[in-house]
């Protein structure tokens, strides 16, 4: 690419073309990054959102700080994997993405003010998770597709 | 706008690489420099030069932060950025017909 010659105005316009299309390929990888992260860290709040049902720190501190444990320990990981591939991300995708983290949250903390109701049976349990997670999972499945 | 649109092209941007990094920034939240580098096809001195001159204008903003030890730059457009190349880009439709 000549650095310095200017364009006219139809070079211009072909030019930008050109590298809109090149950085679409570019960006495609960013988006089907940022979308698997998504669908990690969506299932990881989500289990943890549903295994917490089990694991009560009023009824076992045990297993309630092993599982908080693994947890931090996970996301942690994600986060640096991520951290490491990350390269591009296509306009829009970190707003997108910090709205289904939210939301997740949200249901998160719903659920964990629910851990009074004591839910056991395993069909609500995984009901619960995929509540919490379905933000993430939805965003990050659309990402992925992209 | 009553200004003809060839008045209102901005020359900071009639500069091929510049006019390429604008465009592809336009996409994006925000890339980074080896990606940018590879989709550009320019050497990193000359991509550096002219992300340089376009964060002097205030039209990109670039982080530069560490990924492990590695050293790594982002770039991204600035509001300011994004609205003087849109209305570039508009005027050059406008100049061409295709608006």
């Amino acid at each position: 690419m000549s650095e310095e010659k200017p364009l006219d105005p139809e070079q211009q316009l072909r030019a930008l073309g050109k590298a809109e299309a090149e950085m679409g390929r570019a960006l495609a990888y960013g988006s089907r990054l940022l979308g698997w992260y998504c669908i990690v860290l969506g299932l990881t709040i989500g289990a943890l959102a549903a295994i917490l049902q089990l694991n009560r720190p009023d009824k076992h501190v045990f297993g309630f700080w092993l599982v908080i444990t693994l947890y931090v320990i996970v996301i942690v990981v994600q986060s640096v994997v991520y951290g490491k591939l990350y390269r591009s991300l296509p306009q829009g995708y970190s707003t997108r993405y910090r709205r289904a983290f939210v939301m997740s949250i949200v249901f998160y903390a719903i659920s964990i003010a629910l851990l009074g109701l004591e839910l056991s049976h395993w069909a609500l349990l995984v009901l619960l998770g995929l509540i919490v997670a379905a933000p993430l999972l939805i965003t990050g499945t659309k990402m992925v597709r992209s | 706008m009553n200004s003809h649109a060839r008045e209102r092209l901005n020359d900071d941007f009639s500069n091929p690489v510049r006019l390429s990094i604008m465009g592809s920034l336009q996409t994006a939240d925000e890339v980074d420099f080896k990606t940018l580098k590879l989709a550009l096809g320019v050497s990193d001195s000359v991509l550096s030069r002219q992300l340089s001159a376009l964060e002097e204008r205030d039209y990109v903003v670039i982080r530069k932060g560490f990924v492990g030890k590695r050293p790594r730059t982002w770039a991204k457009l600035s509001a300011t950025g994004r609205t003087a190349f849109n209305e570039h880009v508009q005027a050059l439709r406008e100049i061409t017909g295709l608006s």
